[in-house]
């Protein structure tokens, strides 16, 4: 109270009240644009009515829960705002005091104690967000592991069927936590998924093929004397699917005369030829990429089942007992093969 | 229909066309469903010196779902918008929505849009693709074409 | 003598039974009209509503037919339904020879790309009717999946395939 007035004659008339308005102004729900009703405080300090907070929070649009105006991630229930709450009590107060019965402030008020009523009901019956907190989680899914999604609670597998948009059914059938983000099944993660949009235009292998090669087409930067060449040489040059033709029509296939090690196929050596067919100005670099990104087909990944390259195999035979643990083990290869560095596969159909 | 939507209309009417640039309306002001505005083309664009009408559609849970935008059929040749249907694709209108983001905020969003496309999420793919090839005079001869085209008949 | 009553209720019957069928044959007369006049129009659209639309790819020897072809004549037509997919390297040539004289209202007719890829996804986008190249002239031909995006392709294998298609 002693500083308040020094404030109020240091601030004078006119920019006490654009104070005023700018203090009131942080009383406005972002989400309504109204006076906030039973303010909740987001951990990230932003505030909103309990009941429009609520509505957002458990909107099926929402995967990963997050504030509506710094989308930080709301990670434990908001409190809420008791200071806020006494404030806007107060300036309703204040409003309604020499106000018709009719008037919006007296609705207002009237609104805001049905709310405050309603959060205590959910408070006590531990509800609050209907329950958005306690009893849900997101289902998570490893890509390295088996790609299923599981259960960020209890680490059951989920099966995409049993879960769809609705929400209805998206509860874990081990632990029947909610799951907040819909699950995709994991077969679909592999292709690019057509937009519903175009989904009467273009199957998924069709805009597949289209998104391919308009990322091929991005790396093309083709001269104004094509046309006239009229060679092969506007293929995308630095792109791993030139890479292929010149793997697959080049005869050297070191994948095909390895022996002991497939791995082999994935090591720079300087000895090879950089001289392929179709080879152009960047003939050394593409040589040497040539060695260093291998294109595993169809056909290749069915004959390396003899010798196979995974991580797995590299450290275990293949007629042992499969441990996710013994991935991290530096244990020497027991079949004596030399381990690779580790590089990027590109993975392609045969065409 | 949300009480949220009124108090955007009456701050709309109440600012004036001044702060309106896009002259967002409702269609009926009886029933604040459908909305429209107009966009200019951004200078610099081969849009520029065109206007676009769009389509805004609330839905009832206004404001936690987004407003749905869309452009009459065969009017906007644009990498993220469907030439077909006018469908537009923009990720403030769909994950990237807040319920903190307004129906003036949407349509700004969309003429953004216009001068900044996304070829990662197209739903015109030739005109993605020539984005991505970087064949500019290609992609901006293809648009002008069809403004062009369209606006003769 | 007034037919019987039984006489009667079957005429009835049978007027009433004429009419019901006459009415539903019409709905369907009038919901097929429709449907098929949407269906219509709309593969007009999708195909470029002009009867015979063109697309033409410019390269060296479609620029050497100017004189005799007269290609500006074709672009300044509001009849015409016809664009002009200019290959790299042929910019210039085709904007002195031909853009110059073409007005400037209508130079929207003619586009200019950069990339043989560009021409191709021209192609597609525009899915004009007709589509006339000299497969020669442009590196690695025809892509494969043309045909989905026009009717006919015109592939010209010399100059005087030019002056049949578009004669003097």
């Amino acid at each position: 109270m002693t500083r308040v007035k020094p404030i109020c004659d240091a601030l004078g008339k006119k920019r006490f009240k654009k104070v005023c308005e700018n203090l009131l102004e942080c009383c406005v729900c972002t989400i309504c644009h109204e006076l906030m009703s039973v303010p909740m405080m987001v951990e990230c300090g932003h505030n909103y009515c309990y009941t429009c907070l609520k509505h957002w929070l458990t909107s099926n649009e929402n995967t990963v829960l997050k504030c509506p105006d710094c989308r930080s991630v709301v990670s434990h229930p908001p409190n809420m705002n008791m200071f806020l709450d006494h404030q806007l009590k107060y300036i309703l107060e204040m409003l309604v005091k020499n106000a018709a019965p009719d008037s919006e402030w007296v609705a207002i008020l009237a609104q805001r104690d049905n709310d405050m009523t309603a959060y205590r009901r959910d408070a006590t019956s531990k509800n609050l967000f209907d329950g958005v907190f306690v009893n849900s989680t997101l289902a998570v899914t490893d890509m390295d592991d088996d790609g299923i999604p599981r259960c960020g609670n209890c680490h059951w597998e989920l099966d995409p069927d049993d879960v769809d948009d609705d929400g209805d059914d998206n509860v874990c059938p081990h632990c029947h936590f909610r799951i907040r983000n819909v699950i995709r099944p994991s077969r679909d993660t592999e292709g690019t998924g057509v937009p519903p949009a175009l989904a009467d235009d273009y199957s998924e292998g069709e805009y597949e093929s289209i998104t391919v090669e308009m990322q091929r087409g991005g790396n093309q930067r083709a001269s104004e004397s094509d046309y006239e060449s009229g060679s092969s040489e506007d293929r995308p040059r630095g792109s791993v699917y030139d890479l292929e033709a010149q793997d697959s029509g080049s005869g050297d296939e070191p994948h095909d005369d390895e022996m002991d090690s497939d791995l082999d196929s994935f090591i720079e050596n300087d000895e090879e030829e950089t001289d392929g067919p179709g080879s152009n100005d960047n003939d050394s670099t593409l040589g040497r990429r040539k060695r260093v990104y291998a294109v595993l087909d169809a056909d290749e990944s069915d004959s390396q089942q003899s010798s196979p390259d995974s991580d797995f195999y590299e450290h275990n035979s293949a007629d042992e007992f499969v441990s996710g643990d013994s991935l991290d083990e530096q244990s020497p290869d027991p079949t004596g093969r030399r381990r690779g560095p580790r590089v990027a596969l590109v993975l392609s159909d045969d065409e | 229909m949300s009480q949220r939507v009124l108090r955007e209309y009456r701050r709309l009417v109440a600012a004036g066309g001044a702060a309106n640039e896009s002259n967002l309306h409702p269609t009926d002001p009886a029933d604040l469903t459908h909305w429209e505005a107009t966009l200019e083309g951004p200078q610099g664009t081969p849009y520029e010196g065109h206007s676009f009408p769009l389509r805004v559609t609330v839905p009832d849970k206004y404001p936690t779902l987004p407003p749905s935008v869309c452009f009459p059929k065969r009017t906007m040749p644009h990498p993220n918008v469907k030439w077909d249907t006018g469908e537009v694709c923009l990720d403030t209108l769909a994950g990237g929505w807040t319920p903190v983001m307004d129906l003036q905020y949407a349509v700004m969003a969309v003429r953004r849009l216009l001068a900044e496309p996304n070829p990662e999420s197209p739903l015109n793919l030739e005109l993605a693709a020539l984005s991505r090839l970087g064949d500019h005079k290609a992609y901006d001869g293809i648009i002008k074409y069809r403004l062009a085209h369209s606006s003769i008949k | 003598m007034a037919p019987p009553r039984s006489q009667r209720k079957r005429a009835l019957n049978c007027t009433g039974a004429l009419v019901a069928a006459v009415g539903l044959g019409v709905t369907c007369w009038y919901l097929w009209k429709n449907y098929t006049g949407e269906a219509e129009g709309e593969q007009r659209l999708s195909r470029e509503e002009a009867a015979e639309s063109k697309c033409v790819v410019v390269t060296p020897s479609v620029c050497d037919v100017q004189n005799m072809v007269h290609w500006e004549m074709l672009i300044n037509s509001d009849q015409e339904d016809i664009v002009f997919l200019v290959a790299p390297g042929c910019h210039d040539r085709f904007s002195s020879e031909v853009l110059s004289l073409v007005d400037e209202q209508f130079k929207y007719k003619a586009i200019n790309c950069e990339t043989v890829d560009g021409i191709w996804y021209c192609v597609k986008s525009l899915m004009k009717q007709q589509l006339y190249v000299i497969p020669s002239e442009v590196s690695n031909g025809i892509p494969n999946d043309i045909a989905r995006y026009v009717q006919d392709i015109g592939q010209w294998r010399t100059r005087e395939d030019i002056l049949v298609a578009f004669p003097v």
